[in-house]
C-alpha cells in the first residue's frame, strides 16, 4: 500500500496541507462525486467556505478527475475474440435452464447431445453411452486463498459470512458465478489434445487462464504442466453453503472427467414469491485434507513449503472421505452435468461484508422471504428434491418428515392440526364451546397481498392473514350511538361457498366510537426513520417522506412532532417542535438522506429518549417507525427490541409502525413491535395508501379508545355442532384469561372496526340463545405525574364489557339477504383464505367467489371494494397456475399420514372424555369395530410410511437399481 | 427509449433471438473491459476474463429479480452489477494464476503496446500517462478509482460490486484520489476547471384534499 503523498501545491506550505485530515478529505471526495445531499451537503459547503486548504484540494481533485476522465479509454473487444465469443455463445445458448425441470430436461438434452458426449445421470434415466477412462476431479485452491482462508476459518468474517446467507449472497453464487483456476491443459501429445480442451471450453467445464489456448486466438501455450490428462479442473471451496451433488461420469472422446449432476436446491425464479435459499451444511476443504488423497499427481508449480497449487483427488477416495458431499453446486450449464462451483475467496479481495443489502437495492438477487416457510410442508418438498448421499442421512431425514406428521406427545389434536396445516380445526362445541381472542387492527397482510399481485405475484402464504384482508375495509356497522365505546353487530346466514349445507357464517364485528377530529387528543409524534441503503430501493423513502408531509398537514400547533434518523447509528433531525413549524419539520425529512446499514434499535432508543423527553400527560405520546423491514435481526436482539417497546409503553409511549416496500418487507416483526407498542401496524405501498393511513384515517392511527381488549364467543351446544374461527390464529387467547386483565390484548382506535368470522356447523335450530359476545377492554390510560417527575400509568385500571346475544331465530334466508358489509366480509375472508391456501377452502371454487364479488361491487359502490375485484382477476390467472402444479407424490403420502394421524388422535380423545364423563361402556360388537378401525388405521400408516421410505430412497439414487448402475461405473459405494 | 432494456434482451436471448447476445456484449464490454484492466493492470488478460464473463452471461443468464424488471434503468444498473461481480471474481482467479506464472515481465511489455488509435501525440501521451499513474496505485484503489471515475458508479453502487462497506469506498476513494492526484499533478499544468452547481430544486409537495391545518 503506497503511503500517503504529501502533495506539494505551489502555493500551499506544508502545514497547510496538513490542515486537511482524513475524514475531511474523504468528505470531500463524496462532495465532489456527488455523494452528499441536502444538509450533509449545505454543512460540507460551508466548511468548505472557511477553509482554503480545502478549496484547494478540490481543485486539485477536479482536475484530476478531468484528466482522468479524459483519458478514458473507450474500447471493446477485439474483432477476433467479439467473433468467437458470439460463436461460442450461440453454441452454448440453448443449455442453460432453470428450475426443477433440471433432471428432466437434462435426460432429454443427453438424448439429444447424442454422440458427441455420453453422459450417465444417476437417475438412471438414460443407458450409458460409453466407457468411462477417467474419474479425477481436481480440485485447486490458491495459495493465498489457503492462507487466508485458515486464517479466517472461525473468525468473525466467517461468521458474518455465515450470517449473510441470506437470499442475494446465495443467489449471487447460484447465478454463475464460478471462478476457475485451470492450469494449462495443453497436454504433450498431440491433435486431439486441443480439441478436448476445446470441447470441454465450450461446454463450460473448463474455466481457464489467459494463458491457456484462449478460443483459437493464441497459437503458443504454455509448456505443458506435467503428465496430466486433460481433465476438470475445480477449485475447492469453502462455504456454509454447499449443496450436495450427485456423481456422474461422462466420457468425452478418449479422456474422462468425472463431472457432478446437480440437484438444484432452490431456484430463485420471478413468482416464486421468495422462497428462501436452503443453507446446507459444507465442510470446509484446505489443500491438507485433499495432500493424502492426491497421490502425488499435482499440476502447476507449488513451491518449496507451500502445498502445491492444485491437485487431482481421486473421486472415490475424495467421496468416501466426505468432501465430495460439501461441494458447492453451481447450476447445469449444458443440462447434463455442471461443474462444481467455486465460490472466490473473497477474504482475498479485502473485506467481504457484502451488503446483502445493497444487492437487493440494486436489483441483484431475490428480496427476503416474508414470515417462515411452513417448515413441514417445504421441508417435504425440498427434500425430495435434494439427494441425500449417504444411506444414513437418507434414513434420518425421513424419519424426521415422518415424525412431522405424527403428534407430538402432550399436544393436542388441534395443536397438531394447526401445525400440520396451520390452520385451526373445526372445534366440537361440546368439548369447546368458546372462543377467546386479542383484538387485532393491523391491516397490512391486506395492502402487502395487493402489492404482490400488482407485481404479477401471488403473496406468500405466510404473509396472509384473514382478519387482516377483512378488517381492511372501511366500518360498515353504524357507530355507537349511545356514548359507549363500541357498538357490537351480529349476523348470521349460510356459507356460500361450504359442501356441507349446515354450515353458516357468523359475523361478530365491534365498532369502536368515531372521534372528531376537533376532539381528539393532542399527539406528540416522533418519527423514526429508516434512511438505510435499500430504502433507496423504488424511492420507498421518497413514499415515507411524501406520507410523512401528509400526515403533517393534518396535525394541530398543539400536536408535537420530533424526528430521527437511524441507518448504522441514530441521529436526532429535529427536536420536538410544535406541528404549527411545519416548514421546518418538512424541511429537515425532505432532506434525509440515504445512508449506510439499517440499526434498529439504535433508531428506537434515540425515538423513545425524544418521546419520554417530551412526554406530555395529557397528549398521547407516540413513536412512529418507518421502515422497510427491520433486516436479519438476529433472535437476542429481537428480544430485546421487543423489552425495550414494552417498557416504554409502560412509561406511556405507544409504537406505530409503518412498513414500506415489498422485497425487503418483514412485516412480521414490525408487527410484533406495534403489537408490543400498542399501536398499529400499515403498510404503505404508493401514495394513495399513505393518504388513506395519514389522512383518511388520522384519528384511527393516533387515537386511542380503548386497550387490552378481548373477546369471547360464547356457542350454544345444542345449536352448534362445530365451530372454526378465521384468522385470529396468532391471537388466541386461553378461556380462563378472558378476565385477567394483568394479559396484553390489542388496542382499538377511533373509528375502527374489528371483524370475527365464524364458521359453524349447525344442528337443527332450535329457539333461544345461539351465540353470545362478550367484549372486554379498559379505557385509554392517562399519566399520572409521580413524584420525583416520572410519569406512570394510572394505576386504577378498571376493565369494562359490553356484551351481546344473537339469537337463533335471527339466522337469515340466505347469504343474499344478509346486508353488503356481510357479504364483503365474507367474500373477502374467502380470499385470504384460498390465498393462503388453507386446508379448508380446498376445493372452493374461486369462479365463485369471483361471480359473488362483481355482483356485490355493483351493490357497494365502495372504491376498496372495486379494487379487491380487480386483484381477484389478477389472482384469478396466478391460482389457476398454482393449481395445475403437482403436488410432488412424497407431499401426498405425507399429508395422508397426517391425516390418518390427526383422526387417530380425534377418536383418542373421544374415549377419554367418553371415559372421564363416566358414559357406559360399549357393547362388544361396537368395541370389536373400534378395534378393526384401529387396526386398519394402524396398517394403513405403516404402508404409507414405508412407500414414503422407498420413494425417497429411490429420489436419492439409493434404490437397488440405481446402485448397481453405480457400481458398474466404478462409481463406488458410499455405505460407510 | 426505442432501445430494448437490458431486461428485454434477457427475456430474447433466453427465447434464443438472434442479436440480443450481441447487443448485450456491446453495452456493457467498455465497463467491463476497464474494470479488468483496472484489477489486472494489462489490456489482453483483461479481455479473455471480460470474455469469459460474457460467455458465462450465454450460458446462464441471471433472473432479474422481479422489483428491477420493468424499469430499463434499474435493470441495467442490476445486470451490470451481475456482470462487474462475475469479473471482479474470475480476476482474482486469473490474478492468482498470474502472479504463479509471474507475468509482471509480460505485462510490463504488454503495457507499453496499450494505445492505439489516438488522436495526437498530446493525447496518446495523457492516457498513457494517465494509466502509469493509475498503474502504481494497489489494486483495490485503482478499482475504485476506475469504477468511479470511468463508469461514474456511485459509492453504494461501488461497494455492492466490490463487496465492502460504504465507509471503506470513500475511504479507498480518498486515497487513491490523493495518490493519483499527486501523480498526475505534472500533467495538470495548472489549468483548473470551474464547476458551478446548482442546488437541486425542492421537490413540491403532493397537493392535498380537505386537510385541516
Amino acid at each position: 500500500m503506497k503511503h500517503e503523498h504529501e502533495h506539494e501545491h505551489e502555493n500551499e506550505t506544508p502545514m497547510e496541507s496538513e490542515a486537511i485530515d482524513q475524514a475531511q478529505h474523504e468528505r470531500l471526495c463524496a462532495y465532489v462525486f456527488d455523494e452528499l445531499q441536502g444538509t450533509e451537503r449545505a454543512a460540507f459547503e460551508a466548511e468548505l467556505l472557511r477553509s482554503p486548504a480545502l478549496q484547494r484540494e478540490r481543485e486539485r481533485l477536479v482536475a484530476t478527475v478531468g484528466l482522468v476522465k479524459a483519458a478514458v479509454p473507450d474500447e471493446g473487444l477485439s474483432a477476433a475474440v467479439r467473433r468467437d465469443l458470439v460463436a461460442s455463445a450461440r453454441r452454448s445458448r440453448f443449455r442453460f435452464l432453470r428450475g426443477r425441470t433440471l433432471v428432466r430436461v437434462a435426460a432429454a438434452a443427453v438424448l439429444l447431445l447424442g454422440g458427441a458426449l455420453g453422459v450417465r445421470l444417476f437417475t438412471a434415466r438414460v443407458d450409458p453411452a460409453g466407457r468411462l477412462a477417467t474419474r479425477d476431479i481436481a480440485v485447486a485452491r490458491a495459495p493465498e486463498q489457503q492462507g487466508s482462508y485458515e486464517r479466517a476459518a472461525n473468525g468473525p468474517r466467517e461468521k458474518r459470512r455465515e450470517a449473510a446467507a441470506a437470499d442475494g449472497l446465495q443467489a449471487l453464487r447460484g447465478l454463475g458465478y464460478v471462478g476457475d483456476d485451470a492450469p494449462a491443459a495443453a497436454p504433450e501429445t498431440a491433435a486431439p489434445a486441443p480439441a478436448i480442451a476445446q470441447e470441454l471450453r465450450t461446454l463450460g467445464y473448463v474455466g481457464e487462464n489467459a494463458s491457456a489456448p484462449a478460443l483459437d486466438r493464441r497459437t503458443s501455450a504454455s509448456a505443458p504442466a506435467g503428465p496430466m490428462s486433460p481433465g476438470v479442473h475445480l477449485s475447492a471451496l469453502k462455504s456454509a453453503q454447499a449443496g450436495k451433488i450427485d456423481l456422474g461420469a461422462a466420457r468425452m472422446h478418449d479422456s474422462l472427467s468425472l463431472q457432478t449432476n446437480v440437484w438444484k436446491d432452490t431456484w430463485r425464479t420471478p413468482g416464486a414469491g421468495g422462497a428462501a435459499g436452503r443453507e446446507n451444511a459444507g465442510t470446509r476443504l484446505s489443500i491438507q485434507q485433499l495432500a493424502p488423497l492426491a497421490g502425488g499427481r499435482t499440476t502447476g508449480g507449488g513451491s518449496a513449503g507451500w502445498p502445491a497449487e492444485s491437485v487431482t483427488v481421486d473421486s472415490r477416495a475424495a467421496q468416501a472421505m466426505g468432501l465430495l458431499n460439501s461441494m458447492p453446486v453451481q447450476g447445469s450449464r449444458d443440462g447434463v452435468a455442471d461443474k462444481v462451483s467455486v465460490l472466490q475467496d473473497l477474504a482475498y479481495a479485502g473485506e467481504q461484508d457484502a451488503e446483502v443489502v445493497e444487492l437487493e437495492a440494486l436489483g441483484y438477487g431475490g428480496g427476503g422471504a416474508s414470515g417462515e416457510e411452513h417448515a413441514n410442508q417445504e421441508g417435504a418438498r425440498q427434500s425430495r428434491r435434494e439427494p441425500m448421499f449417504t444411506r444414513e442421512e437418507v434414513a434420518a431425514q425421513v424419519e424426521q418428515l415422518l415424525d412431522a406428521t405424527r403428534v407430538v406427545p402432550g399436544e393436542s389434536a388441534s395443536d397438531m392440526f394447526f401445525r400440520y396445516w396451520g390452520d385451526a380445526p373445526f372445534l366440537p362445541a361440546a368439548e369447546q364451546p368458546s372462543s377467546t381472542f386479542a383484538v387485532d387492527v393491523d391491516t397490512a397482510s391486506y395492502a402487502l397481498a395487493r402489492a404482490y399481485l400488482s407485481r404479477g405475484q401471488l403473496p406468500p402464504r405466510e404473509a396472509v392473514r384473514t382478519e387482516e384482508f377483512v378488517n381492511y375495509f372501511k366500518a360498515d356497522q353504524p357507530a355507537p350511538a349511545d356514548g359507549k365505546p363500541f357498538a357490537i353487530g351480529l349476523e348470521l346466514a349460510p356459507s356460500p361457498f361450504a359442501k356441507d349445507a349446515r354450515t353458516e357464517l357468523l359475523r361478530v364485528s365491534m365498532r369502536g366510537k368515531d372521534v372528531q377530529d376537533f376532539e381528539r387528543q393532542p399527539v406528540n409524534l416522533t418519527f423514526v426513520i429508516d434512511n438505510s441503503g435499500s430504502m433507496r430501493e423504488g424511492d420507498r423513502l421518497e413514499l415515507v417522506k411524501r406520507a410523512l408531509a401528509l400526515l403533517l398537514r393534518q396535525l394541530r400547533s398543539s400536536d408535537s412532532v420530533a424526528v430521527v434518523k437511524f441507518s448504522n447509528e441514530a441521529a436526532v433531525v429535529t427536536s420536538m417542535l410544535p406541528a404549527s413549524r411545519r416548514g421546518e419539520l418538512e424541511a429537515a425529512i425532505q432532506a434525509l438522506p440515504i445512508e449506510g446499514g439499517t440499526n434498529v434499535e439504535a433508531g428506537l432508543r434515540k425515538g423513545y429518549e425524544l418521546a419520554l423527553a417530551s412526554l406530555a400527560p395529557s397528549a398521547v405520546n407516540r413513536v412512529i417507525l418507518c421502515s422497510d423491514g427491520v433486516g436479519n435481526i438476529g433472535e437476542t436482539s429481537a428480544k430485546g427490541l421487543l423489552e425495550l417497546v414494552k417498557d416504554a409503553y409502560k412509561k406511556g409511549i405507544y409504537l406505530n409502525t409503518v412498513g414500506v416496500g415489498m422485497g425487503n418487507h418483514n412485516d412480521a416483526f414490525l408487527e410484533e413491535l406495534a403489537d408490543k407498542g400498542d399501536g398499529v401496524c400499515n403498510y404503505v405501498d404508493s401514495d394513495a395508501e399513505a393518504k388513506r393511513v395519514f389522512v383518511d384515517g388520522l384519528a384511527s392511527l393516533v387515537q386511542p379508545i380503548a386497550r387490552d381488549v378481548k373477546i369471547q364467543v360464547e356457542f350454544d351446544p345444542a345449536q352448534v355442532e362445530s365451530w372454526r374461527l378465521l384468522g385470529y390464529e396468532n391471537r388466541a387467547l386461553r378461556e380462563q384469561d378472558f378476565r385477567n386483565d394483568t394479559i396484553d390484548a390489542g388496542e382499538v382506535n377511533a373509528g375502527h372496526q374489528v371483524t370475527a368470522l365464524y364458521e359453524l356447523v349447525r344442528r337443527p335450530s332450535r329457539s333461544g340463545p345461539l351465540a353470545t359476545v362478550h367484549l372486554r377492554y379498559k379505557p385509554p390510560f392517562a399519566i399520572d405525574q409521580g413524584k420525583e417527575g416520572e410519569h406512570a400509568r394510572a394505576a386504577a385500571e378498571q376493565a369494562l364489557e359490553q356484551e351481546r346475544t344473537l339469537q337463533a331465530s335471527a339466522v337469515l334466508p340466505g347469504f343474499a339477504s344478509a346486508t353488503n358489509g356481510y357479504q364483503r366480509a365474507v367474500l373477502v375472508a374467502q380470499f385470504a383464505e384460498t390465498l393462503r391456501q388453507s386446508v379448508h377452502a380446498r376445493g372452493d371454487a374461486f369462479a365463485d367467489l369471483l361471480r359473488e364479488s362483481r355482483r356485490l361491487e355493483k351493490a357497494l359502490g365502495d372504491p376498496d371494494f372495486t379494487e379487491f375485484v380487480a386483484l381477484l382477476e389478477k389472482a384469478n390467472p396466478l391460482l389457476d397456475v398454482r393449481s395445475k402444479e403437482e403436488t410432488p407424490h412424497v407431499q401426498q403420502l405425507l399429508d395422508e399420514l397426517s391425516k390418518l394421524h390427526y383422526e387417530q388422535a380425534l377418536r383418542e380423545r373421544k374415549r377419554e372424555l367418553a371415559a372421564a364423563a363416566g358414559e357406559p361402556e360399549s357393547s362388544p360388537d361396537e368395541k370389536k369395530a373400534d378395534e378393526r378401525v384401529e387396526l386398519e388405521a394402524r396398517e394403513a400408516i405403516q404402508r404409507l410410511e414405508e412407500e414414503v421410505r422407498a420413494e425417497i430412497e429411490r429420489a436419492s439414487g439409493l434404490d437397488p437399481d440405481t446402485r448397481r448402475q453405480l457400481d458398474e461405473l466404478g462409481y463406488g459405494g458410499d455405505d460407510r | 427509449m426505442d432501445e430494448p432494456s437490458d431486461g428485454r434482451l434477457l427475456a430474447e436471448w433466453s427465447r434464443g433471438v438472434a442479436g440480443a447476445f450481441e447487443a448485450l456484449v456491446a453495452r456493457h464490454e467498455r465497463a467491463l473491459l476497464r474494470h479488468s484492466r483496472a484489477l489486472l493492470g494489462d489490456w489482453r488478460s483483461g479481455e479473455d476474463v471480460v470474455q469469459e464473463v460474457f460467455l458465462r452471461l450465454a450460458q446462464r443468464p441471471p433472473t432479474l429479480d422481479a422489483d428491477v424488471q420493468g424499469d430499463p434503468r434499474r435493470e441495467s444498473a442490476a445486470l451490470a452489477s451481475w456482470l462487474h461481480q462475475v469479473l471482479r471474481n474470475l480476476c482474482m482467479d486469473t490474478k492468482r494464476s498470474e502472479m504463479r506464472r509471474k507475468r509482471r515481465e509480460e505485462e510490463a511489455a504488454e503495457r507499453e503496446a496499450i494505445s492505439g488509435g489516438t488522436d495526437s501525440v498530446d493525447a496518446a501521451d495523457t492516457r498513457l500517462a494517465v494509466e502509469r499513474g493509475l498503474l502504481t496505485l494497489p489494486t483495490d484503489q485503482r478499482e475504485v478509482l476506475v469504477l468511479r471515475l470511468f463508469d461514474e458508479k456511485s459509492y453504494s453502487e461501488i461497494a455492492a460490486i466490490t463487496g465492502r462497506k460504504i465507509g471503506t469506498v470513500g475511504w479507498l476513494i480518498s486515497v487513491g484520489m490523493k495518490a493519483l492526484a499527486a501523480e498526475l499533478a505534472p500533467l495538470a499544468s495548472g489549468e483548473v476547471v470551474r464547476e458551478t452547481r446548482v442546488a437541486p430544486a425542492v421537490p413540491s409537495m403532493p397537493s392535498l384534499q380537505g386537510g385541516v391545518s
